[in-house]
């Protein structure tokens, strides 16, 4: 059980325990049938008004674990809690609250919109759904919805073709926010969009998080996103959490070997602080979540690895606290 | 918090990226078909097959004043070899009667007249050429769509399925079903869905599994939509475009199989007209020997109206720019 | 391994569906047009006992899936039955009736890829040209015509107005005989022989699928002269001929081979007609034939060897195909 403070004292809006997600591959009838170790036992908590992020490599199982916060997927083991009621096994009737309290932002504004219907259509349809009203009424709420992402709603039955990409990841946007969620999780809303597009989005995002006081769980690999626009940072590899902390402890202080690894690589426009960084370069790819290695998952590339991480998994110590981290030899704080 | 480049939100929205992609499907459409001139041709030749079958062969049989089915004892010469097309009919003497009855394209064995009965026979040909392609169609998008949605065992069961049926010899079948429902407009429909659904299933199947894995179809699920829900409002009118092609080519090779069931005896019932049949009837005792043009003409309108569906589906598939034929 | 264990035993399991099917089918048909075998066999005049004594003889007494379970009995020993009608094991019908069957197929085969595939390649070679627009419209005529009715039209053409002296109307002054009318001669007593009596029946049944796989390769190389790997081999010097030998044809050769392997099953149904019409005696005469004399070993037994050929086809295909392509084959990692 997460007993982590809430770092703004309000009440937990999303509460996962013992995450685990599970995938079999191969052909099952006589095969080998592997099995892909996505999600291993995550657990964190999100209050109302928090921005999460979610960091990792690729494989390391953070889209897997929005889809399965969202019910996209149905967890292998585990408990989510979703404003005080547990949607981890719940028939879809009892989802109504998270569909409506709850809408996720996709990565790909290509792929993410229908490309057959007009964009109003996307954004209404969560409101039809719902049985939001009259037509005019949802139309009206589109007319809402398409301002409040800066979009100009004369556009709107147009279709997702003739937009950009920036705005086209708004118009999804415009559609999570169709019944006033509280919660928005966003996989890696940015990462498809080129620089100029990116920052307008983020801009967008912050805006409607004061306006509308929304949290946000937030995947990205993306650090320097994570520093300027994250309250709390989450540290994933290979399906386990490393490091859990405020993001500014974690830039400031990272005790996950895991997590100095990735601060040491994230490029810095400064050739001079570059310079003087300390090298702690990341040998090797990650393994595959097909056969993650015993004990810690990341023991084979860590440079303070011993026998005992190869033993056992390290547990998410200290049991409470707002800085939370899975070794066995942490990083001392540094002083510096 | 503001990121640096970032600009006020809703200002380079108003701008429109590139205004010739304001134009909708539908216009793109249209004007790839118009440029078509091969596609026009077939089309308009199907519409006036069309009219013709309804409403055209009545007209042509009240014209002339000859019945399909009507036999003329003069319309055969005297040894009882059918005549070729623009024949009188044969008078007492053996010599052509140039005020007797005319025949536009000759006459059949039992001396009736073709063009009457060419174009009776074009209403079996379209009723169940369209018809059993209807009923595939239908039978083939369920199946595809729920195999290529919920994938997994009911994936692979629906797969081998389709496969099975594919290796069965599809005429011996037919036959075999002919023979136990017994001939007829309705039997012949069914027998031949029942041998050409798989082909809509194929396409579907494929289309559907990777429409599935795309990202707005996971945002419908995650908005709450059920899976029938998203099959009809997402996922169907993206395969619209593809059926419809893939649609003529199965009317074409319906048609065909149409024609050879009842080529065997085991389409519509004698005497009603139709294309297989004639040839069928040109052929038997080696007719076509003494007269070419009995066989010769059904088979001509059999082609054309063949080669006719087929050349829509090219047009049709070049402009809906629709990859991949039929198989 | 395990995946071609697993292939083997659905390929199996889909013969013995047609099968089934076919019994049920067949079976059917006697129950409901209220004939049966025995009366056919035993002729009009047979007493009803006599008939029945016949139905004891031939086994229609027995429930149907007994009868079944016999001839899955009589699969695994290597036989089909005996046929009612003809007093003989089923095998000896088929047999040779498949290897004239075999024959037709063959010669349709080597006739329609001999054609379609330069065809198809002067076609994609030159796109949207006359001569491209020609021949693909040709060969569009060529899929919509029906076999049943090519067969006797060049039959006529080709071989009986010859005959008679006469082409397309116009005197010869004699007769011509370059294609014999009909009539099935085998291979193993006069070769020649064998393949004269086959060349228009094989024409016949190869014109549609010329037509479609001229189309195919048209398709298929134009697909490939637009990809950006032909681009580069152009671009490092390769003569367009040697592009298209050692690059191009590798992707087309298998499809072609895979898209051969479906056909097998779809070809069944025009090689009958063909039969039909030139008097040869295979499978498709045989089967037809015991439709309408109710003799349905025969029939099952036709229909379970095309079944068994046709799904061989498609399982070798498929191994085929997970041979080639290593992204087929089950993850190993």
């Amino acid at each position: 059980m997460s007993v982590e403070q809430h770092r703004n004292g309000r009440p937990a809006l999303l509460d996962v325990s013992g995450l685990v997600k599970e995938f079999p591959v191969g052909r099952g009838l006589f095969g080998t049938g592997g099995v892909v170790h996505a999600v291993q036992g995550v657990s964190f908590s999100l209050s109302a008004g928090e921005t999460l992020a979610v960091v990792g490599e690729s494989g390391c199982g953070k889209s897997t674990l929005a889809r399965c916060v969202l019910r996209l997927l149905v967890p292998t083991a585990g408990t989510i809690t979703f404003e005080g009621i547990d949607i981890t096994n719940a028939p879809p009737r009892q989802l109504r609250p998270l569909r409506r309290d709850a809408a996720m932002v996709f990565q790909d504004p290509f792929g993410s919109l229908n490309p057959r219907l007009r964009v109003a259509s996307i954004v209404g349809e969560p409101l039809r759904e719902a049985r939001f009203g009259s037509k005019k009424e949802i139309e009206a709420r589109v007319w809402e919805l398409f301002t409040q992402v800066g979009l100009n709603p004369e556009h709107f039955s147009r279709f997702p073709h003739e937009f950009s990409g920036g705005q086209r990841q708004r118009i999804g946007i415009a559609r999570a926010l169709a019944l006033h969620p509280k919660l928005l999780v966003c996989d890696e809303p940015v990462s498809a969009l080129d620089v100029s597009a990116q920052a307008q989005i983020l801009n967008l995002l912050a805006d409607l998080r004061d306006q509308l006081d929304l949290s946000y769980l937030f995947i990205t690999h993306n650090l320097d996103i994570v520093r300027r626009f994250c309250d709390r940072v989450l540290v994933m590899y290979l399906g386990r959490v490393m490091e859990i902390s405020t993001v500014a402890e974690l830039f400031a202080a990272p005790r996950h070997p895991y997590t100095a690894a990735l601060l040491a690589a994230t490029p810095i426009p400064n050739p001079r602080l570059t310079r003087a960084r300390k090298r702690a370069p990341l040998t090797g790819d990650p393994a595959s979540p097909l056969s993650p290695p015993p004990g810690c998952p990341f023991h084979p590339r860590c440079p303070r690895a011993q026998q005992r991480c190869h033993d056992e998994v390290p547990a998410l110590t200290p049991d409470d606290g707002s800085h939370r981290f899975a070794c066995h030899f942490p990083l001392e704080v540094a002083t510096a | 918090m503001s990121f640096s480049g970032s600009q006020t939100a809703g200002v380079a929205d108003s701008v429109m990226i590139d205004p010739t992609l304001s134009v909708s499907f539908r216009a793109r459409f249209v004007r790839r078909v118009l440029a078509d001139k091969a596609t026009i041709v077939a089309a308009v030749f199907l519409v006036i097959l069309l009219l013709l079958a309804t409403i055209g062969a009545p007209i042509v049989a009240a014209l002339t004043g000859h019945g399909s089915n009507q036999q003329f004892f003069n319309g055969l010469t005297v040894n009882g070899v059918p005549l070729p097309p623009f024949s009188h009919e044969i008078a007492n003497n053996g010599q052509p009667n140039p005020h007797g009855a005319f025949f536009i394209l000759g006459t059949d064995r039992l001396g009736r007249d073709m063009l009457v009965r060419l174009l009776y026979g074009a209403r079996a040909t379209l009723a169940v050429g369209l018809g059993a392609t209807a009923v595939a169609l239908v039978i083939g998008l369920v199946l595809g769509m729920v195999a290529g949605y919920f994938g997994g065992v009911l994936d692979a069961v629906i797969s081998r399925g389709i496969e099975t049926a594919m290796a069965f010899p599809s005429m011996l079948f037919a036959i075999g079903l002919a023979a136990v429902l017994g001939a007829g407009l309705v039997n012949s429909i069914i027998v031949i869905a029942l041998f050409s659904w798989y082909y809509p299933a194929r396409i579907v199947r494929m289309a559907v599994r990777s429409l599935r894995g795309e990202q707005f179809v996971e945002a419908a699920r995650s908005i709450g939509l059920g899976h029938i829900t998203i099959m009809r409002r997402h996922l169907l009118p993206q395969l619209t475009a593809p059926l419809i092609v893939y649609a003529t080519g199965v009317v074409a090779l319906n048609i065909l199989f149409e024609a050879g069931l009842s080529y065997l005896g085991l389409g519509v019932r004698p005497p009603t007209p139709d294309w297989g049949q004639m040839i069928a009837d040109g052929v038997t005792s080696d007719l076509y020997r003494q007269q070419l043009w009995v066989a010769l003409t059904p088979g001509l309108a059999l082609v054309f109206t063949t080669v006719a569906f087929n050349q829509l589906g090219d047009g049709l598939r070049d402009a809906f720019a629709v990859r991949g034929s039929i198989r | 391994m395990k995946f071609v264990a697993r292939r083997l035993l659905i390929a199996v399991g889909q013969v013995l569906l047609v099968t089934l099917l076919a019994y049920v089918l067949f079976y059917v048909i006697s129950d409901v047009t209220g004939a049966s075998p025995a009366q056919r066999v035993a002729g009009h005049a047979a007493t009803p006992a006599q008939v029945a004594r016949v139905a004891h003889l031939l086994g229609t007494d027995k429930p149907i899936y007994t009868q079944y379970l016999d001839f899955l009995d009589h699969i695994v020993h290597g036989n089909f039955g005996y046929s009612f009608l003809q007093r003989q094991p089923v095998t000896q019908i088929i047999l040779p009736a498949a290897g004239v069957s075999l024959s037709l197929i063959l010669v349709a085969v080597v006739i329609w890829l001999t054609l379609a595939i330069p065809i198809g390649l002067i076609s994609a070679l030159r796109p949207r040209s006359f001569t491209d627009r020609s021949l693909m419209t040709g060969a569009q005529i060529a899929i919509a015509t029906p076999v049943f009715w090519l067969a006797p039209i060049l039959s006529y053409l080709l071989a009986f107005e010859p005959n008679q002296g006469r082409f397309l109307g116009i005197s010869l002054g004699g007769s011509v005989n370059v294609f014999p009318i009909e009539g099935w001669i085998s291979l193993t007593s006069n070769p020649w022989q064998w393949l004269h009596h086959l060349m228009l029946p094989g024409l016949a049944l190869a014109l549609g699928f010329t037509g479609f796989y001229a189309r195919f390769v048209r398709a298929l190389v134009l697909e490939q002269l637009d990809e950006d790997y032909v681009r580069t081999a152009r671009a490092k010097g390769a003569g367009r001929r040697r592009v298209l030998r050692s690059h191009v044809g590798r992707v087309v050769a298998p499809s072609i081979i895979t898209l051969l392997g479906l056909d097998l099953g779809a070809a069944v149904g025009s090689v009958l007609f063909v039969e039909l019409v030139f008097g040869l005696p295979g499978l498709g005469f045989v089967a037809v034939n015991s439709i309408q004399n109710l003799d349905y070993p025969v029939t099952v037994g036709v229909v379970t060897f095309t079944g068994l050929l046709t799904v061989g086809a498609m399982t070798l295909s498929d191994f085929a195909v997970a041979l080639l392509d290593p992204r087929v084959r089950r993850p190993t990692g």
